[in-house]
């Protein structure tokens, strides 16, 4: 297992990784992270978006969308779990769809429409 | 009664009732005590694609490779004579050797008779296959649809909250939010029921009535995928909504000009090349604040992996596009 080099410099950042195929919400997430003090990798809006962002940095976290377009954002949560990135869901998809996908049945989804102020906290909570 | 009047009595008796269970259309089986067939009407010979003579005769629970000696259907029926109990609705899911996976429900009742002394047992079976797989396709389309309104409502939720209520009338609030609801809603339509659509028409669709007479288009026939209908519809129409506040879309004479090309840069990749140039509107000077609109053209062109300038041109403004197609 690839684990992510987590020792920044002292002004280092929180680097969130953002994966989201609506522009208006992948903007608010963006805005909501940039405010709670993250700096934003992405936004992605597909599968193949946020692996090629993931093969240039590697953030300390990640937001996911679950649907994206026709395809599903699994193959990007298995790539973090391998970089060993936590990460956390904001999808409007059910909790039973969510859990026959053995990558993603322990992670916290924060639904949509999204808290943002929750989504913020969560981030903070994983990257802590 | 003479002896042959009986026998056709009876034997008119016994026709009727046979005809009766081979009318049903579900298929029936008579089990005598032993659970071996005594009848089995047509519906059962057709589902089980098997022949009667085969069935006959035989132990139900060793019919067809073993297929119904299912240790819990076999205690259940095994106490449906000793109890007068009836078995309804036990299911029975299993891949039958010729007719593939099916589900059943499967009755079973003592056969009723006059002196209440039968030893025969009736089994119905009530193929609930494509019931199921009506209902597994009901709970995914409505599990889609309830997951679709979410999304939307987030999607509103989130261009209401981004719509910017600072130094505007209530009324410019509502038009700036309606519009960008409705620009989103059509194009999401448009790019729901096809598999690709021009890029000229969806300039004209995001420009609206606004356009007319004053939206001179001048490119070649190209071809936008379904999925960047909404992206490009965005830019176009916030580029709308400022020309009509500020550019030439506020004044009479003004016109836009939106002229495009096809580029490949070295790679093989080709790009759309647009320009949005307006003439004979009032004097422009750069914005003091970056609105949401012009995060939104800049996002949404980040998005489709392709490049956008705004120059701030006294004459009017111009708009470089670049996305990949």
């Amino acid at each position: 297992m690839t684990m992510c080099n987590l020792m920044g410099d002292t002004e280092h950042k929180g680097c969130v990784l953002v994966v989201e195929d609506e522009v208006f919400l992948a903007m608010e997430l963006e805005a909501a992270l940039t405010d709670g003090g993250f700096r934003v990798l992405g936004p992605a809006a597909s599968v193949r978006d946020a692996l090629d962002l993931l093969t240039s940095e590697c953030p300390d976290a990640a937001v996911l969308d679950f649907n994206l377009g026709r395809d599903k954002v699994t193959p990007v949560a298995l790539q973090l779990k391998t970089l060993g990135v936590p990460f956390v869901l904001a999808s409007a998809s059910s909790a039973a769809e969510l859990s026959r996908h053995a990558v993603l049945a322990d992670i916290t989804n924060l639904g949509k429409p999204t808290d943002l102020k929750r989504l913020v906290a969560a981030v903070r909570a994983l990257h802590a | 009664m003479m002896l042959e009047d009986l026998y056709r009595l009876l034997k008119s008796g016994h026709v009727q009732a046979q005809g009766v269970v081979d009318t049903m259309t579900q298929p029936i089986v008579v089990l005598d005590q032993n659970f071996c067939v005594s009848t089995a009407n047509n519906a059962f010979i057709r589902t089980f694609k098997i022949e009667r003579d085969d069935i006959l005769g035989e132990n139900f629970f060793s019919l067809g490779d073993g297929q119904w000696d299912i240790t819990e259907l076999k205690n259940l029926i095994s106490s449906v004579i000793p109890k007068a109990a009836a078995v309804i609705g036990f299911e029975v899911k299993h891949d039958f050797p010729v007719i593939g996976p099916r589900s059943f429900l499967v009755d079973a009742r003592r056969l009723i008779h006059p002196d209440d002394n039968s030893t025969n047992i009736l089994v119905l079976f009530d193929d609930i296959t494509v019931r199921q797989r009506h209902d597994a396709e009901m709970e995914f389309i409505l599990s889609e649809t309830r997951h679709r309104m979410n999304n939307l409502f987030a999607v509103v939720r989130s261009i209401a909250m981004q719509t910017s209520i600072e130094d505007r009338t209530a009324r410019d609030y509502r038009e700036t939010l309606l519009g960008r609801l409705e620009t989103t809603f059509r194009a999401q339509e448009i790019a729901a029921t096809n598999d690709a659509a021009d890029f000229e028409d969806i300039v004209r669709l995001a420009v609206g009535e606004l356009g007319g007479d004053h939206l001179l288009c001048n490119g070649p026939a190209v071809e936008l995928e379904s999925a960047k209908v909404l992206s490009v519809s965005l830019i176009f129409h916030e580029l709308t909504t400022n020309a009509a506040k500020y550019g030439a879309f506020s004044v009479p004479g003004g016109e836009v000009h939106v002229e495009w090309a096809l580029q490949a840069d070295p790679q093989g990749q080709t790009y759309l090349s647009c320009e949005w140039r307006e003439i004979n509107g009032p004097p422009v000077k750069p914005p003091e604040r970056k609105g949401y609109g012009t995060k939104l053209i800049k996002g949404t062109s980040a998005q489709l992996h392709g490049e956008v300038e705004l120059i701030y041109a006294p004459a009017g403004l111009s708009a470089l596009l670049k996305i990949p197609v």
